[in-house]
């Protein structure tokens, strides 16, 4: 991953990063904060996590840049129909495969439909797909992977054995796989994804839980008499929130990538539903004779993937300043 | 070590064991008949043309028994025959496929090695200089990118704008080589470059480097020697994740690229719902994944004398 320097030695960063504690939520009483306060600057004192992870993000101007593009994103994919200056798949027989100008800004693909309309739906579809989804492997994922890595036993031998099992074929290639047998469309598409990509974050999930299982303050809780649910929806996923963040920004791109991949073979969503990807394996063969048809859905998956990877690295050095060196 | 070796592989049985019988139950239970033909016009096939041909396939046993047979036979590298060529065996249709698929996933992977360690060294070495914004740069766009998107870019610029090379496609001269292979490399080399980077970073301030230093021996002998030697270490773990990237990326590289390997033929078999094909592909991928994974681990194992297999000097 891409280090960005921090050059403000022993600052909150470094104290925490010399205890080897995990930073915790304010809300929770549990954390042992008090070697925070002395060898710190005043200033800082009261600032809590967030703030300060969002003041160390605003500085790293990549990251900021990545989310102005996930902001233009949204935007693009929310009023998709408002901005659209055609239907997607209204089809301009005057005008096919017309090279960029001013009345088809993008040009015209082969069957006459405006490029520029069906890259703003294709915008819709990827972050509909990417966000969905990764909504749905976080409820399903987390829950499995924290009781995995809170009980042990034959929950985790048994999430450890799938992982061996899925991880023995490349995750994408399952996915085809799936697709090819479902047939194409967005549900499938949504089951395909979400099959093959629940485990890793599961894996991730859980071991969060095995090292924080270790820690005074659940070893307290547990001496105190709370129950197994209270432990670790109230002190364990708290603490264990930044990572699984961290985990969930890197997420999106992975599906974004996934479903791109899929329609690019054409096992992905089904025509006329324009996606980036599909475009891209469509139009690639003719980038010789009508070069812009590939070029911009290209462009703009590249950019979309480039926008979530920069804010999910500066999300990761904003988030857990230990993992910097 | 042979007691590691023996542990790895009675893990390893099981996996493909398992990941063979789930292929094989999702396959049989999906729609769609491979007693019919596939195109959407053609005349269906008579109940006893199909009755005949589920007999020669052994599609009329059950599924347990079905399974059973095709596991012994796949021991034997005997896949069956196509679903959709139906008079070429499998072998015959994937044979001539591995190699192409495994010269381009080679190369991919020395030129991503070679390009990604040096790169990772680098930056590492002149740290904030040109060399390191050039690696965080290219460790961006090749992690970040796809490479059926970053192959589109590199021929409307290689090809279309520069015309320096010809657009031919296919796997015959080595000028088709180039591109395939350096789209397939992108990926892999920025995560090398990365890991080795922080690798080489993490060297540079150990003790041992400063005793180096302190000794007074020079700085080349110093970041040769102490540095590089125990930098390279943690990245020869992801080479395992490596091959298996390789091996995702290839179909799509070589659809673009129109490459007769095994990742093309892949999916066009998922396409055409070929299950013979479709089996004999994943079963070949898992077992070479895994080996490549094993191997990568013992090579762990000889470059770092610290690291003992089976627990215990």
């Amino acid at each position: 991953m891409v280090d960005i320097p921090r050059d403000v030695p022993g600052d909150i960063e470094s104290a925490m990063a010399g205890e080897g504690v995990m930073a915790s939520v304010p809300r929770s009483a549990d954390a042992p904060a008090p070697w925070v306060a002395e060898p710190v600057v005043p200033r800082r004192r009261h600032v809590n996590l967030w703030k300060d992870a969002w003041r160390r993000l605003q500085r790293n101007k990549l990251a900021m840049a990545g989310l102005c593009g996930i902001v233009v994103l949204l935007f693009l994919a929310t009023f998709a129909n408002q901005l659209m200056p055609y239907d997607y798949d209204y089809q301009n027989f005057g005008n096919i495969g017309e090279p960029p100008s001013l009345e088809f800004p993008l040009g015209t693909d082969l069957v006459g439909r405006d490029m520029l309309s069906r890259m703003i739906y294709g915008a819709r579809v990827s972050m509909s797909v990417a966000l969905l989804s990764q909504l749905a492997i976080l409820l399903i994922a987390v829950p499995i992977g924290a009781a995995a890595g809170y009980y042990g036993g034959w929950v985790d031998t048994l999430l450890m054995r799938i992982v061996d099992v899925f991880y023995a074929i490349p995750q994408l290639l399952l996915a085809i796989l799936i697709m090819g047998i479902l047939g194409r469309g967005l549900e499938n598409l949504f089951i395909a994804i979400i099959l093959t990509s629940w485990l890793t974050l599961s894996r991730q999930v859980r071991a969060q839980m095995l090292t924080l299982r270790e820690k005074e303050f659940v070893k307290a809780s547990r001496t105190a008499g709370a129950s197994a649910f209270y432990i670790i929806v109230r002190h364990m996923l708290p603490n264990a929130l930044s990572p699984i963040i961290v985990a969930v920004t890197f997420g999106i791109p992975q599906i974004i990538f996934a479903e791109a991949a899929l329609s690019f073979i054409g096992v992905g969503i089904n025509p006329p539903m324009p996606s980036w990807g599909q475009m891209v394996g469509e139009y690639q063969q003719y980038l010789r004779s009508n070069w812009h048809m590939a070029v911009f859905p290209a462009i703009a998956i590249a950019l979309t993937m480039l926008s979530f990877t920069f804010l999910g690295d500066g999300l990761r050095d904003a988030l857990d300043p230990r993992m910097n060196d | 070590m042979a007691q590691y070796l023996l542990g790895r592989l009675l893990v390893m049985i099981p996996t493909i064991f398992v990941l063979s019988v789930v292929l094989f139950v999702l396959m049989r239970l999906t729609p769609g008949s491979p007693l019919q033909p596939i195109a959407p016009n053609a005349n269906p096939l008579s109940p006893e043309q199909q009755e005949n041909l589920a007999r020669e396939w052994g599609l009329d046993k059950p599924i347990a028994e079905q399974y059973l047979v095709y596991i012994a036979k796949a021991a034997q590298l005997d896949f069956g025959t196509s679903y959709v060529a139906k008079s070429r065996t499998v072998a015959e249709i994937l044979g001539p496929t591995i190699p192409v698929s495994l010269h381009l996933g080679l190369m991919a992977l020395v030129l991503a090695i070679v390009v990604g360690v040096s790169l990772g060294v680098m930056a590492a070495v002149y740290q904030n200089g040109p060399a390191d914004y050039i690696c965080t740069f290219v460790a961006m766009l090749g992690v970040s990118i796809p490479n059926f998107v970053m192959a589109v870019v590199l021929i409307g610029i290689f090809v279309l704008g520069l015309k320096a090379i010809p657009y031919t496609g296919g796997w015959e001269t080595p000028v088709d080589w180039i591109l395939p292979t350096i789209t397939l490399a992108l990926g892999p080399l920025a995560v090398i470059a990365r890991y080795t980077r922080s690798s080489m970073i993490e060297a540079i301030r150990s003790d041992y480097v400063r005793t180096a230093r302190a000794k007074g021996a020079n700085e080349r002998r110093v970041m040769l020697i102490h540095v590089l030697k125990n930098a390279l270490i943690p990245p020869l773990t992801i080479l395992g994740p490596l091959v298996a990237a390789v091996a995702t990326g290839s179909p799509f590289v070589e659809i673009i690229f129109r490459v007769p390997g095994l990742g093309r033929y892949f999916v066009e078999s998922v396409l055409g719902r070929d299950y013979p094909v479709i089996m004999a592909v994943f079963l070949f991928y898992g077992v070479f994944l895994q080996a490549m994974n094993l191997l990568v681990d013992l090579m762990y194992g000889v470059a770092d004398p610290r690291i003992r297999f089976g627990g215990g000097e």
